[in-house]
């Protein structure tokens, strides 16, 4: 094989994942980022006994008032309390966006990297299969799949994941494309492991740093993408929200009950942002050339 | 070059084809109808109004006959509104859409490449760190904080400009910033990060020794190759661009394809669904087309086999 005398010698390894991590996390903005989220996640995980209020709790007396010392964050048109709902609303759109993520990264690490191993016509039919998804109106699809069949959260879950896998399965095929032909690649084949263990055990042990990255910046897609169908009224349904509905039912009644979109569109924003800024901190840490 | 074009329209047509049937079938397959209604009709009625619009037959012969139309570019009658053929609703609708989507489109490019370039020339100085810090945030928030956000302080507030509907100049520019906004924001950065390393490479150098101005470099050295990373975004964005226009065209209630195309999936109105599916991806595979063949105009290079 004459692969193995071009292989060129690697002068400067790229930094793994955990010192990359490291490297990220010693700078202040990002560790605030990295606050942000786990403060967030932390507090919506543990909603159902920090939360001041049942989610559910109508009290019709206490409809749109301002936020207050009862009422952190105020309370909705049917007195509900904002703060209690954006918590809980939190685990929905959190699990929303993990879930999704996991979906997209199961379907498109697999699909990519079949398609990166097998090379040749199986890869370059795989990638045209890609590209074509890629210029098509998925949502579409999906408002028809939330339409048509009910909305439930596990519907969502699967048909959002479904939607993002296309950029993972080319940066996964990018990445095996270029270790295929790796030494330890090639040892490993002559040892006779399979082509299932060669991919599971050697290749994407050694992808870890793109597809940990691409996933970090999929989450806030995700995210966004759940509050997107929930303002058309295809999320979550009530009285269960989602910082989506909280933000497209407060936007309805903002010049009123400004209040009621402020505080979920901030705490999102700020989640997204987090994640956006970190994601992009973990690239450029990854990337051997800054 | 002809030849690119051509092959790419031949595997259109299997890819179009994939699109109708896959939609056709998930419609299809789901409980519920377009004429299942709260109100009982007796049934004579109900298999009259079926037997009109072919639904009584089996699936696979109304499948046949919705691709032998679809072949003619006849998407069939709205069972939501009984006056009027799909592709009449398309022939309203989309316009406005388009209007509203090239609106977005050109808000973005006039924004976005310019910050972007502001950006990079400025690297690492305190307009950069702003710039990016407000690009990240753009991204961050979703157009339906934005929309309500604009007209809150444009309309409700400073009374400048009309919160809804459609029409005249000075009704397009919130929903064309709302729905552009995101779309700015990510040129912008592509456009920054891109530039940065054009400006590294040695034919800028070459040039800054000859004494070429500033400005000269960055319209006559670095424009085509900082551009290109925008114009390879602009094909899927293209896509993203016609999804966030349902959200916009709710915001705002803009009578576009958006909002006919969620009302008729609420309404189960199978055809007028399928006919938007259908018709928005036979756009974006030509506006896909179209944004390949400006990549080879920016960059001689590539090479079409």
């Amino acid at each position: 094989m004459s692969s193995l005398a071009t292989t060129p010698v690697e002068s400067l390894p790229a930094p793994t994942l955990t010192t990359s991590l490291r490297r990220v996390i010693r700078r202040p903005l990002m560790a605030s980022c990295a606050a942000v989220i786990l403060i967030v996640s932390a507090a919506s995980l543990l909603a159902p006994w920090i939360a001041p209020y049942a989610y559910d709790a109508i009290d019709l007396k206490l409809a749109a008032t301002a936020p207050s010392a009862a009422h952190w964050f105020g309370t909705d048109v049917l007195g509900r309390d904002l703060f209690s709902r954006t918590l809980h609303g939190g685990q929905i759109s959190l699990a929303v966006g993990i879930v999704g993520t996991l979906v997209s990264l199961i379907v498109g690490v697999l699909y990519g990297a079949i398609a990166g191993y097998k090379g040749g016509r199986v890869d370059e039919l795989m990638m045209r299969v890609v590209d074509l998804l890629y210029s098509l109106p998925y949502l579409f699809l999906v408002i028809i799949l939330l339409v048509f069949f009910s909305s439930s959260i596990l519907m969502l879950f699967v048909a959002l994941g479904l939607v993002q896998w296309l950029t993972m399965a080319r940066i996964v095929r990018g990445q095996v494309l270029s270790l295929r032909n790796a030494e330890f690649v090639q040892a490993a084949r002559l040892f006779g492991t399979r082509t299932p263990g060669i991919i599971f055990r050697h290749l994407l042990p050694n992808m870890a740093g793109p597809i940990v990255v691409y996933g970090t910046l999929t989450v806030p897609t995700v995210i966004l993408q759940e509050a997107f169908l929930s303002f058309l009224g295809l999320g979550v349904q009530p009285p269960r929200a989602s910082w989506g509905t909280l933000i497209s039912d407060g936007a309805g009644v903002m010049s009123l009950f400004p209040w009621l979109a402020f505080f979920p569109a901030a705490i999102l924003a700020a989640v997204l942002f987090s994640l956006n800024f970190l994601g992009d901190g973990l690239r450029e840490a990854l990337d051997p050339r800054s | 070059m002809i030849q690119f074009i051509l092959r790419r329209c031949l595997i259109s047509i299997p890819v179009m084809f994939l699109v109708a049937t896959t939609t056709f079938f998930i419609m299809r397959l789901a409980p519920g109808g377009p004429f299942l209604s709260e109100r009982a009709i007796p049934p004579e009625i109900q298999a009259n109004i079926q037997a009109k619009y072919g639904l009584d037959q089996p699936l696979l012969v109304q499948y046949g006959k919705y691709l032998y139309n679809l072949a003619r570019f006849d998407l069939g009658p709205s069972y939501k509104y009984p006056e009027r053929t799909v592709n009449e609703i398309i022939a309203e609708g989309f316009p406005v859409s388009l209007q509203l989507g090239l609106a977005a489109l050109c808000f973005a490019l006039g924004v976005g490449i310019p910050t972007g370039v502001l950006a990079a020339v400025k690297q690492g100085r305190a307009v950069d760190h702003l710039t990016m810090g407000v690009i990240l945030f753009g991204i961050s928030v979703p157009t339906f904080v934005t929309g309500p956000l604009l007209v809150f302080v444009f309309s409700l507030t400073l009374y400048w400009l009309p919160p809804a509907l459609w029409g005249s100049w000075d009704q397009m520019i919130l929903p064309a910033i709302t729905l552009g906004l995101p779309y700015a924001v990510y040129i912008a950065r592509l456009t920054r990060s891109q530039l940065i390393d054009v400006l590294k490479q040695d034919y800028i150098r070459t040039a800054r020794a000859k004494g070429v101005s500033e400005f000269r470099i960055l319209w006559k050295h670095a424009r085509n190759s900082t551009l290109m990373p925008v114009v390879s975004f602009l094909g899927p964005a293209l896509a993203d661009l016609v999804t966030g226009s349902i959200v916009v065209e709710k915001i705002f209630a803009i009578p576009g394809l958006g909002r006919y195309f969620v009302e008729s999936a609420f309404s189960r109105d199978y055809t007028t669904v399928l006919g938007t599916v259908v018709f928005y991806a036979g756009l974006l595979i030509a506006a896909n087309l179209v944004v390949d063949v400006a990549y080879k105009f920016l960059d001689p290079r590539i090479e079409y086999s």
